[in-house]
């Protein structure tokens, strides 16, 4: 990352942490996202990262610590953590897609409920955003009708339907056939490259490498190793880091 | 088993259960007095559509308050869950005779109504106390439609900024809809049935006429008889409704049972 200053962070975590009864999810990890940034988040299943990612828009609780959004705290239960958290855009591993109405009125449902825009703008931007993740003949079907790839790519558009100013993927591909893997990760590149700031959460290491200005590696809950990713990843200076990534597949 | 066969072998059953009940019937001690109930079929008709009437406007008022308590229950306030809650638990606890006692001799007591109180009077207490009994189940069947929507349908909602009413409102109650039509007109079945007990407090329903023949005519038979038969008369097609709506669910969402 190039020159920062306070005012181009966007989210900030600092020393988070949570447990389940015995198991330790996060334990104090400190994170600061700017804008225009991408991190890809990487590390063994069960190290935090999804629990780090869900504290980030207030959809788990941390036990202690703070997040911020854009400098505002973000308290679950305070009055704000609604308009907090449509500045924080979110694509789950299952899609989550509304199954009871269409592709696009799963696009424009947000926007027009909590009022930030009228139908016709709804509208409009929502057949831009089918359109930018290639799915504008779909706009009328019903997320039953689409295969797991394209109801993930009709997530990361309804994410984006509400302008949000960071995006959050909670292992996108994780539950897609691997034929439908590639046309994700490539609607996540452009958006990438369109400048869009972007915490992922990730198993594809590959992947991880080219969309990423940075990368957090993390393992029991703690940070163990973070910087700019290409040096991070050809050349490990942590063991633990060295040691994941030789047993991962690829890379 | 093909579709025809199994349709064949249902209609036999129910065929051989018709004749079993008749052979039993025909075991009787006495002639059972047909002609008794024929004479008073227009009393049973109206006894018979008044127990529609004010089943359907005890049918409204549960529906009124067993989505009001189950959004209480889901609703983030512990005060309102608290409140749900406790409707449900004591108006389930308690058996619905019970309850229509209180109704009539305690509540409306108090309320200094007794004096004005004739059949109609009655009728619109059962009404009332039949609703609020009815609401406490309502409740409980709408709450598990709303707690079956996947908690990740909540998480995507809410992520994307709108509100726990919001997201109760634009995403998980549409979704709760169809899955609830079934239930519900279970519900209204049981609602049709409780409404014999108002006969009790003197409302003219159904049941109340049947119990008048046997207690002036002696004829039990006959008036029971026929009193099973004309509640089946508004019942079964409300269930055969709801076994076409299970049907129809189940053709979209999962696979019928299977006879192995």
């Amino acid at each position: 990352m190039s020159v920062s200053t306070q005012n181009d962070v966007i989210l900030q975590a600092r020393g988070l942490a949570k447990r389940w009864g015995d198991v330790v999810a996060l334990d104090g990890v400190d994170l600061t996202v700017h804008k225009g940034e991408v991190i890809t988040v990487i590390g063994p299943s069960g190290g935090g990262k999804s629990t780090l990612l869900r504290c980030l828009n207030g959809l788990e609780v941390p036990d202690a610590g703070s997040v911020r959004v854009g400098g505002a705290p973000l308290r679950v239960g305070a009055p704000d953590i609604d308009a907090l958290r449509r500045r924080v855009g979110m694509v789950f591993q299952a899609f989550h897609l509304f199954p009871h109405i269409s592709v696009l009125d799963n696009l424009t449902l947000a926007p027009t409920v909590v009022c930030t825009e009228d139908r016709a703008t709804a509208t409009r931007h929502a057949r831009e955003l089918l359109d930018r993740v290639g799915l504008a003949d779909k706009a009328s079907a019903r997320p039953g009708e689409l295969s797991g790839g394209q109801q993930q790519r009709v997530a990361i558009a309804r994410a984006l339907a509400m302008r949000p100013d960071a995006l959050l993927f909670d292992e996108p591909t994780s539950a897609l056939d691997p034929e439908t893997v590639g046309e994700v990760l490539g609607v996540i590149r452009e958006i990438a490259a369109d400048g869009t700031t972007m915490v992922i959460v990730t198993h594809e290491i590959s992947f991880a490498a080219d969309v990423s200005s940075r990368t957090v590696f993390m393992e029991h809950g703690r940070i163990i190793a973070e910087g700019a990713t290409q040096p991070l990843l050809r050349t490990p200076t942590s063991d633990r880091l060295r040691a994941f990534l030789a047993r991962m597949p690829t890379m | 088993m093909t579709a025809q066969r199994e349709r064949l072998v249902r209609g036999a059953v129910v065929m051989a259960i018709i004749a079993a009940l008749a052979i039993v019937i025909s075991l009787a001690p006495g002639e059972i007095r047909w002609a008794l109930a024929w004479e008073r079929r227009d009393l049973f008709l109206t006894g018979l559509g008044l127990t529609v009437v004010i089943s359907s406007g005890a049918v409204g008022i549960g529906l009124i308050l067993g989505v009001i308590a189950a959004l209480f229950r889901v609703s983030r306030s512990v005060a309102l869950d608290q409140i749900g809650r406790t409707y449900v638990e004591v108006v389930r606890g308690t058996p619905f005779l019970v309850q229509l006692y209180l109704w009539y001799w305690c509540i409306a007591q108090a309320l200094q109504l007794h004096g004005l109180f004739g059949p109609r009077e009655a009728a619109i207490v059962g009404a009332i106390g039949l609703g609020v009994f009815g609401g406490a189940y309502i409740a409980e069947v709408v709450r598990g439609a709303i707690e079956s929507i996947d908690r990740g349908q909540w998480e995507a909602a809410r992520s994307l900024g709108l509100s726990h009413a919001q997201a109760l409102r634009h995403v998980v109650l549409p979704q709760c809809a169809r899955r609830l039509l079934p239930p519900l007109t279970g519900e209204a079945v049981s609602i049709v049935k409780e409404s014999s007990l108002l006969s009790i407090i003197g409302v003219a329903e159904i049941t109340y006429h049947a119990k008048n023949l046997q207690a002036r005519e002696y004829e039990t038979w006959a008036a029971f008889i026929c009193l099973a038969a004309l509640y089946l008369v508004v019942t079964l097609p409300l269930t055969l409704l709801t076994r076409r709506m299970e049907r129809r669910l189940a053709g979209e969402e999962a696979l019928p049972v299977a006879r192995l």
